[in-house]
């Protein structure tokens, strides 16, 4: 009788105990190998293994198989050329709603499941580094210098860098070139467009309407009502802010009273209405640039966001930038580095934009053929014009307080059930609480 | 294909960190060790498989307790902690049904439905944990009948037609029930009903997946085309058999709880499937397949066709000397008080012929069960023998008388005298 390993109870039962140990030592030989250092050093050691890459999406990219389908497409090329330098690397893509992958990064996490890079908007970036789901990394002298230092300068940390910027996606206006032959330039055109007869589609989602705040000068009181640079200390709103508030939520106000400007509740109906031919005017993203081009080939107009009696449109344009996780093993952190700066290089940057025609590059060394393409044109002044307002990393996300806050207050005055003087001040006082 | 491959394989890079080694493995160990330790040949007494699994449950949230304190994440082990309490809760919940229901039920619905889905729920939230499900769901599996379908789709469709299989019983028996109540009708008729409503159901399902599925109307033909020529030839049987049982359940000819004859033995119908009848033969507790064709293609002797009453009857005989007409009263008499025989229609009993050494009566009586025809005729012809003892009527025998001649050779002869028997 007894019960320790290895003693004879019934034969059968020995050999299976013998072949259970024989394996779990082997188990345990192999996985001792795997921990134990190469003995060559580990930069010179060939890039081997799998990453985690969670991309964030907007919510109608997840809806629309066809958009779905061309991210993919676009991550497949990418992979393919970072494997073709490493072949021994798998990649493994996750898509999430942006809003959601700072929750998804945390509850992975608690695992040790967490992704080793993410795909975020800077913003988001931000978060997750806030909340210590994200590591710095130190970048080489020639990536730093390959940047362009304006989109880099948000994400430096005293440790390093808290995010890798690799392309831009600017906001522009996409037109319907049967109705309109040419994009009107300003918003007193666009209203005059529409008075002779072009439909005009205007969203209600705070984030794609925030172009027309700029060229009214209301960009600097709803940048300090939603906090849009967390950096700087929340103050009351002066004299000029407080008018310009009102001017840019009088233009909101006239244009809803105009017949043939209408407002959206979603991007998707406004694209759709466009797609049908019920609009001739809307403000787009870079991104449902391809998803435009298919459907409507040739009609497609793409140009710069109209300016305004006090400057220029203030998109907010959407810095998609690396997020370092921080679950990573050492070979994974390797690869994760390695790729990031394979996406920055010239020749990547390049073929990208060249591909889809929707993003811009971030490496400075990247000439933009602006004189082939009027979208990479009319994309370049969009990125141009959020870099003046310093839109690019500003967050405005669906389900946001300050998000919801402002959209409904819009809601209630296009649809008539305050005027703009109130709509004003209950802006303020509301946004003013949350700070 | 090849993506969802890459997919699966892609999981296995989680081993790379030292992280999720440390909960993988402790968790493989504890099972692998209380499992070994539980082992019949290394204990005195057996453990009991709740016990042992409380035993790791424990070891778990013990490992799950000290991998904090060693800096390492414990979100992984907390969800196999989670899965094997709910695996436990789920053995709990089982032990309390079978006091409760039917264990025959309770056990189809724990094997059927609710371990399948255990193991499919705790599948999906590992990939989950590991991966995306929507991301998955959306891999393309191919283009089948003009449509692509993907992961997501097959998996629903399967998904929804095992449920609609496995567990539309329940809402088929209840409707069925509901009913029987509202229009009152037959229990046979409720268990034809039941049968129904089942496969409307499951029909709908299957109508509700190629929907989802998006298959084209052209391809369903095409499949229809097929299918018709192999019912010309290779599956005719299968699908005589399959529209037998429909009309045979319309017809009501052959429903669970019907009494039928077969090779000349009362069968109780138990259940009618697709493409044969379960029947129990009482005689010698047997479960008898027949295919649903050979009641539609052959005679068929019920007893609950029009309504449950069968006539049975028990012979008997009795001398010469006794007046057949007190016989004849004396036997009804008898199988009035036996209990199983109807009062109406009476029983009655006759004269059947003269036999050799006896006259032979029968007595006639009707019942209400005619699977309990054995027991009930038992039990007549015992009270006939005890009450003709009683009161001094002879049953008689036939026997035989050998006679020898002087050359040896014997010839037989029947004595007409009576004995007793």
């Amino acid at each position: 009788m007894g019960n320790g390993w290895g003693q004879i109870i019934y034969p059968g039962c020995v050999i299976a105990l013998h072949r259970l140990g024989r394996r779990l030592v082997a188990l345990g030989a192999v996985l001792a190998l795997a921990g134990c250092a190469s003995p060559r050093p580990p930069h010179a050691r060939e890039l081997e293994g799998t990453v985690y890459i969670y991309v964030g999406t907007s919510s109608d990219q997840l809806t629309n198989p066809r958009v779905d389908s061309h991210i993919r497409s676009l991550f497949s090329r990418f992979i393919h050329g970072f494997r073709m330098l490493h072949p021994r690397v798998g990649v493994q893509l996750v898509f999430f709603p942006e809003a959601r992958i700072p929750a998804e990064v945390a509850q992975r996490h608690r695992s040790g499941l967490g992704p080793d890079l993410i795909l975020v908007n800077g913003s988001t970036a931000k978060v997750l580094h806030g909340r210590g789901l994200s590591r710095t990394v130190s970048l080489p002298a020639e990536i730093f210098s390959q940047l362009k230092p304006s989109l880099l300068r948000s994400f430096h940390t005293k440790a390093g860098w808290s995010a890798l910027p690799v392309f831009s996606q600017p906001q522009v206006a996409c037109f319907d070139r049967k109705v309109l032959p040419q994009a009107p330039s300003t918003l007193q055109e666009l209203l005059e467009v529409s008075a002779k007869g072009a439909p005009v589609g205007l969203s209600l989602e705070p984030v794609d309407l925030f172009w027309s705040a700029g060229s009214l000068g209301g960009t600097a009181a709803l940048q300090q009502l939603l906090k849009l640079h967390s950096d700087a200390p929340p103050r009351p709103l002066n004299q000029a802010e407080r008018e310009g508030l009102l001017r840019w939520l009088q233009w909101l106000d006239l244009a809803g009273d105009q017949q043939r400007i209408n407002f959206y509740a979603t991007t998707d109906e406004m694209l759709a209405g466009l797609v049908k031919g019920d609009l001739a005017w809307i403000a787009c993203r870079s991104r449902h640039l391809p998803r435009l081009k298919d459907l409507m080939g040739a009609r497609l107009g793409v140009a710069p966001l109209p300016s305004g009696p006090s400057g220029e449109a203030s998109p907010i344009a959407r810095l998609r930038v690396w997020s370092f996780g921080i679950d990573s093993s050492p070979e994974q952190r390797r690869i994760s580095q390695a790729l990031a700066e394979f996406s920055v290089n010239p020749l990547v940057q390049r073929a990208t934009t060249l591909a889809t025609l929707e993003t811009l590059p971030v490496n400075r060394y990247v000439n933009i053929p602006v004189t082939s393409s009027r979208s990479l044109a009319a994309l370049q002044v969009g990125m141009a014009q959020s870099e003046a307002y310093n839109l690019f990393n500003a967050s405005l996300l669906e389900g946001e307080a300050g998000e919801t806050i402002l959209r409904k207050v819009l809601a209630t005055m296009i649809f008539g059930a305050t005027d703009e003087t109130q709509a004003s001040e209950m802006l303020i006082q509301r946004l003013t609480k949350l700070r | 294909m090849n993506q969802l491959l890459y997919e699966f394989g892609g999981w296995f890079g989680y081993l790379q960190r030292q992280a999720v080694l440390w909960q993988l493995f402790g968790t493989v160990a504890i099972v692998l060790g209380v499992q070994l330790a539980a082992l019949p040949q290394r204990r005195r007494r057996p453990v009991a498989p709740v016990v042992r699994n409380l035993i790791k449950l424990g070891l778990m949230l013990l490992w799950a307790v000290l991998l904090p304190l060693l800096g390492q994440p414990h979100g992984l082990l907390l969800f196999f902690a989670g899965l094997q309490a709910i695996w436990i809760g789920l053995e709990f919940l089982r032990l309390l049904l079978i006091h409760r229901f039917d264990p025959r039920i309770v056990g189809n619905l724990y094997t059927q439905v609710i371990k399948p889905g255990f193991f499919i729920g705790a599948t999906m939230a590992l990939i989950q944990k590991l991966d995306s499900i929507s991301d998955l769901a959306g891999i393309p599996l191919g283009t089948y009948f003009g449509s692509t379908i993907n992961l997501g789709q097959l998996f629903t469709a399967v998904a929804t037609l095992y449920l609609l299989i496995t567990a539309s019983g329940l809402p088929s028996i209840w409707l069925a029930w509901l009913l029987q109540r509202s229009i009152g009708i037959t229990e046979s008729s409720r268990r034809a009903m039941e049968l129904m409503i089942r496969y409307v159901l499951v029909g709908i399902g299957i109508l509700l997946v190629v929907d989802q599925l998006g298959i084209k109307g052209d391809g369903l033909l095409a499949v229809a085309g097929g299918l018709s020529v192999g019912l010309g030839f290779g599956i005719k049987e299968v699908f005589s058999n399959f529209i037998s049982g429909l009309w045979l359940l319309v017809e009501g000819s052959v429903r669970p709880g019907e009494v039928l004859i077969i090779d000349g033995d009362p069968c109780e119908v138990r259940s009618l499937g697709l493409r044969a009848a379960m029947l129990w033969r009482q005689r010698d507790n047997a479960d008898l397949v027949i295919p649903n064709q050979t009641f539609f293609t052959t005679t068929t002797t019920t007893y609950t066709g029009s309504d449950t009453l069968r006539r049975s009857q028990v012979l008997v005989s009795a001398a010469y000397r006794h007046d057949p007409a007190e016989i004849e009263e004396l036997l009804v008499r008898i199988a009035s008080s036996c209990s199983g025989v109807l009062s109406a229609p009476p029983p009655a009993a006759f004269f059947l012929s003269y036999g050799d050494s006896s006259i032979n009566y029968t007595v006639r009586f009707w019942i209400a069960k005619p699977m309990n025809n054995l027991s009930v005729c038992n039990e007549v012809a015992k009270a006939i023998w005890r009450t003709f003892q009683e009161q001094g009527i002879e049953i008689p025998f036939p026997q035989m008388v050998l006679h020898e001649d002087r050359s040896g050779a014997q010839t037989a002869a029947y004595s007409s005298q009576n004995a007793q028997p």
